[in-house]
């Protein structure tokens, strides 16, 4: 079924944007995409080449969505107007709503979704009875149980800690629709976030061919596109602030008003960013007075509904070696970070160097997001917990494509396309494997740990990681905070001296894949790249907060890990209640004594290559081992 | 002076063949080769002019089955489609020079027919070549696209097998420049191909093709309606072949009857017996059996026409003739004996390549059902009295149901 509704998606969607001459020539093309698909799927068998239909599937559609909007962003015939981009990005989101529900709902998705069937059921918002009968929800989720600091009410009842505005805007979608219908109210407001994105860019003078070619990075690429197909405020609140945004530039206090009322009853955390944006419209008392409404009024609904679930406490920041690693690692982290998980606003990031020359509305908008930041980055969830990648920076995303595209004919073609290239294997992969945009915060991400897996060696460490901090982390920080100096010091032709990066690419992926298959200095033994014979996983890979935890791998007699390891004298951090014996490779028996907290043995490496590490007896959490 | 683009082409061109050294598992002969795809594609890009990071990117793309991709035929199947895109690609985006056009036909030809090294035989490969380059020189194929297509194509299917086929390429120039309709020269050829053996039916029918492709004039308004355009589609079609370069013998001389090849069935049992003229075996067969499923071929049975009975099988009662149509040589899909052979692929051959590149072939056993309504209790397989000395029928494997 949704491969009938992405064919009737691709053929609607030239109508909407492309006429004359371009129609033509894209439809023919459209034809010879089936038919090379077709062909190649027809030979597949033959071959013996054996690819899951769902990815082979996922994988072309996505590849002819993104030719599509190539050839409308270079095409001559174009319909373009904000109302049809929105209505594009509808059609699409209808696409993936389905592909996202391939799997149950995930995170804080179904805590909202018992919300809205409380208020629609109960008319109120305590859960205990959506509690106790999951079996009935649309959550398709019997594991649910209250998450960590949901408030209870003086006689038992169980309320959520998540605002409910959000749950209240999916009542009409989950009437017509149920859960498809909730949802199907978020990717609205996606469409609708894609219409005034696209005339934000035009409030700016941003020309329409930069626009459209930006346009499917920001409307279909992540974050927003998998963000606007679930059950997050993310993608409404980035709605509503750039409609704030929009109307504080315009001085349209029917405009803004509104909106960032809105804002702060889908989270409180966004109070954050009101606060800065009121500031601007501070002109008399009248607005003095409608600044104080806006702050008092989502802070009432938040106290009276949500109860203790927020403090004092949080309006401390945090200290400065956790924001430069929160911060760091919102740009960089290879799991939670832009440039690995949304490449192209790495532009906006670099016209953050470039604020003089950069639109008003760009400056407004991030100026407005600078407290948000500075009280994120400090929190050990900076990276999102447990959700698709980059939750928290969702709001501001439209603001970093601004930037991106008051660039955008600065840049040299070869790191757009790199982006562009990267791009389309995260939606491929996004789309496939829905679930495993959920990753634990264990210092890895997916591409890590794929290679990892294939090669049995450590490839996580060559990627920065700041969930849990890595040499590479350090490298590249230094190599980016070079790179933001060069960029802001340059002149505006700078960005176009980014020529030859395909060639250092090359050069980077070679000595990377030489490098990572070498063994580390550092094994982590949870980590992918250990063959795990026996034992568990330490803590377990639904445990909240996780990231609070070192991880480890437990033993018991009889089981064993296998991993490279570097020759010599190395050092070994573990746990154990009542101590325990190992044995690694053939010879070496080491007796690991029992510790309170984490303790360390030295034990020697006979030979560099794969060894085999056997627990003899007790039972040992270990944690890793160091090469010295 | 060498240019900066030159420069900078070297540059990413030796960088990454030396990567893909480094990177690529040695694994086959594909694999081995993409040092040298590389070096390929970068030459295509440079030709292109414009737009070199795209193929650059498409370029470095190619390590990303290498790296991440462990099944063979998924890996290769994926270099196919990636370097497939980057040269069409560089086709559609080179300025429409003749010495573009000589350039990326050359790149193609190395790419479908010099893969793998050890098995070109140079100075055939070289007059094949010259023959590609011939035919773009006619000027008669447009766009540009279509008269490297066509080139290639020509160059693919080329046996170097024996030596006199080399003129084949030449041949078909000639024939490009002939002052008659294009149907007038395809129609006749594709009439013949119906009544020519299948090695020779496979060069009539692309020949036609080809011819088909040629334009003879500045082209109508009607051919610029949009129905018209969307023969464009027909493009797509050397775009998917030239995708499976990897097995570029098996597109050579195999296609389409690959379509139709099927695996072995894991009930098949391995049998093994080859038999001569006049010569029989009995199969053992398991009781309840009602229906036998028979994987045979030929051995030294390339000279063979299609029709000509092989041998039998006598079973359940019945007797099954075994004919070169359902069986063939089981080697004759080899480019040393596919010219020469007067074999035509089995009605469903077995789903059993070997080798990659330009001498992938197809295994053309073919599979003989033999049913009966009562349990078959034995199986005899005959060879004809009348078969060429030292030919064989083969007898492969076996399945019983």
């Amino acid at each position: 079924m949704t491969l009938a509704l992405f064919v009737a998606v691709s053929i609607a969607s030239p109508f909407l944007l492309l006429r004359g001459r371009s129609l033509q020539r894209w439809f023919a093309i459209y034809i010879g995409a089936w038919f090379l698909f077709g062909f190649l799927a027809a030979f597949a068998r033959p071959l013996q080449v054996h690819i899951e239909p769902r990815l082979a599937f996922v994988a072309f559609g996505v590849l002819l969505t993104a030719a599509f909007w190539t050839f409308v962003a270079q095409a001559a015939d174009v319909r373009w107007s904000a109302d049809r981009a929105a209505i594009a990005a509808a059609l699409v989101y209808a696409v993936v709503i389905p592909m996202m529900l391939h799997t149950a709902i995930d995170g804080d998705e179904p805590f909202y979704l018992l919300e809205t069937e409380s208020m629609v059921r109960d008319h109120d918002l305590d859960l205990s009875n959506q509690y106790r009968d999951l079996a009935h929800s649309e959550a398709g989720r019997l594991d649910l149980v209250p998450q960590l600091g949901d408030p209870t009410g003086p006689h038992g009842e169980k309320y959520s800690r998540h605002e409910p505005f959000l749950a209240l805007l999916m009542i009409p979608g989950y009437l017509i629709g149920r859960l498809p219908g909730a949802i199907a109210t978020i990717a609205l407001f996606g469409a609708l976030l894609a219409r005034s994105t696209v005339r934000l860019f035009e409030d700016e003078g941003i020309d329409d061919a930069t626009t459209r070619a930006l346009f499917p990075f920001i409307a279909l690429g992540p974050p927003i596109l998998f963000y606007a197909a679930r059950i997050w405020p993310e993608v409404p609140a980035a709605f509503f602030f750039v409609e704030a945004v929009r109307g504080v530039r315009q001085r349209r206090a029917a405009r803004w008003l509104p909106a960032l009322l809105t804002l702060v009853l889908l989270k409180l955390r966004f109070l954050l960013i009101a606060v800065l944006l009121l500031a601007r419209t501070l002109r008399n008392r009248r607005y003095v007075a409608i600044a104080a409404v806006i702050l008092a009024i989502p802070l009432a609904v938040a106290v009276f509904t949500t109860g203790t679930v927020h403090s004092w406490n949080e309006l401390i920041p945090g200290s400065p070696s956790a924001m430069l690693r929160g911060l760091l690692g919102l740009l960089l982290d290879g799991a939670a970070g832009i440039l690995f998980q949304a490449p192209i606003f790495v532009l906006g990031v670099i016209a953050l160097t470039r604020w003089p020359s950069m639109p008003a509305s760009f400056r407004i908008g991030m100026a407005s997001s600078a407290i948000y930041v500075i009280y994120l980055v400090p929190r050990l969830e900076w990276h999102g917990g447990w959700s698709p990648p980059l939750r928290y920076i969702v709001v501001f995303i439209p603001i970093l494509g601004l930037g991106a595209a008051a660039l955008w004919k600065q840049v040299d073609a070869a790191p757009i396309v790199a982006a562009a290239a990267w791009t389309i294997g995260l939606v491929i992969h996004g789309l496939a494997f829905p679930w495993r945009l959920f990753h634990i915060e264990n210092g890895e991400n997916v591409v890590g740990e794929t290679l990892s897996t294939i090669w049995h060696s450590d490839f996580s460490r060559l990627f920065p990681s700041f969930i849990r901090p890595n040499f590479a982390a350090i490298v590249a920080s230094i190599l980016a905070i070079i790179v933001l100096v060069v960029c802001g010091a340059g002149s505006p032709a700078g960005l176009g001296r980014l020529r030859g990066g395909p060639t250092l690419l090359v050069v980077v992926i070679a000595l990377a894949f030489v490098f990572g298959r070498r063994p580390g200095d550092r094994i982590e033994f949870e980590d992918s790249h250990v063959i795990h014979n026996g034992g568990e996983l330490y803590p377990h890979v639904f445990q909240v907060q996780r990231f609070a935890f070192r991880g480890g791998w437990i033993l018991r007699a009889g089981d064993s890990l296998t991993f490279l390891a570097r020759s010599g004298a190395s050092r070994l951090q573990y746990t154990s209640d009542s101590g325990a014996m190992i044995q690694i490779g053939r010879d070496a028996a080491y007796a690991l004594p029992p510790t309170r907290g984490y303790g360390a043995v030295r034990v020697n490496i006979a030979t560099t290559g794969r060894i085999e590490l056997h627990c003899l007896s007790g039972i040992v959490n270990l944690d890793r081992m160091d090469h010295e | 002076m060498p240019s900066r683009q030159q420069v900078e082409w070297l540059i990413f061109a030796v960088l990454a063949a030396t990567a893909a050294i480094l990177i690529t598992p040695p694994d086959t002969s594909i694999d081995r080769a993409l040092p040298f795809v590389i070096v390929l594609l970068s030459f295509c890009g440079f030709v292109a002019e414009r737009w070199p990071s795209v193929i650059q990117t498409a370029t470095i793309l190619l390590f990303v089955p290498a790296i991440f991709l462990i099944d063979e035929h998924k890996r290769l199947l994926a270099y196919g489609i990636i370097a497939a895109a980057a040269f069409a690609f560089a086709v559609a985006i080179a300025p429409r020079t003749p010495s573009a056009s000589i350039a990326l036909t050359v790149a193609g030809v190395l790419l479908l027919r010099w893969i793998p090294f050890s098995q070109v035989i140079l100075w055939r490969e070289l007059v094949i070549l010259l023959g590609a380059i011939a035919i773009v020189m006619t000027g008669r194929l447009k766009p540009a696209a279509t008269h490297i297509a066509a080139a290639l194509a020509i160059a693919l299917v080329t046996p170097i097998f024996p030596a006199r086929m080399l003129v084949f390429p030449f041949l078909v120039a000639i024939l490009l420049m002939i002052p008659l309709p294009r149907i007038a020269i395809a129609a006749p050829l594709i009439a013949a191909a119906f009544f020519m053996r299948y090695s020779i039916a496979v060069l009539a029918v692309v020949i036609a093709l080809v011819i088909l492709s040629r334009e003879d004039g500045e082209g109508s308004h009607a051919e610029r309606s949009f129905p018209f355009a969307l023969l464009r589609v027909r493009m797509t079609v050397p775009i998917a072949l030239f995708a499976l370069w990897p097995w570029s013998g098996i597109v050579a001389r195999a296609f389409p009857a690959v379509l139709f090849a099927e695996p072995a069935s894991p009930r098949s049992q391995p049998v093994w017996i080859a038999i001569e003229r006049a010569q029989s075996v009995s199969l053992d067969i398991p009781p309840g059996v009602r229906r036998v499923v028979i994987t045979a071929s030929g051995a030294n049975a390339a000279r063979l026409p299609g029709g000509r009975a092989v041998g039998w099988v006598d079973g359940g009662g019945t007797r099954k003739m075994i004919r070169i149509g359902d069986i063939a040589d089981f080697g004759f899909m080899r480019r040393e004996h596919f010219f020469a052979s007067r074999n035509r692929p089995p009605r469903t051959p077995l789903d059993d390549i070997h080798d990659y590149g330009a001498s992938a072939w197809l295994h053309t056993a073919g599979r003989i059902a033999i049913a009966s309504p009562r349990p078959i209790t034995a199986l005899q397989v005959t060879a004809a009295p009348d078969l060429p000395p030292g030919a064989k029928l083969q007898i492969e494997a076996v399945e019983f149901e």
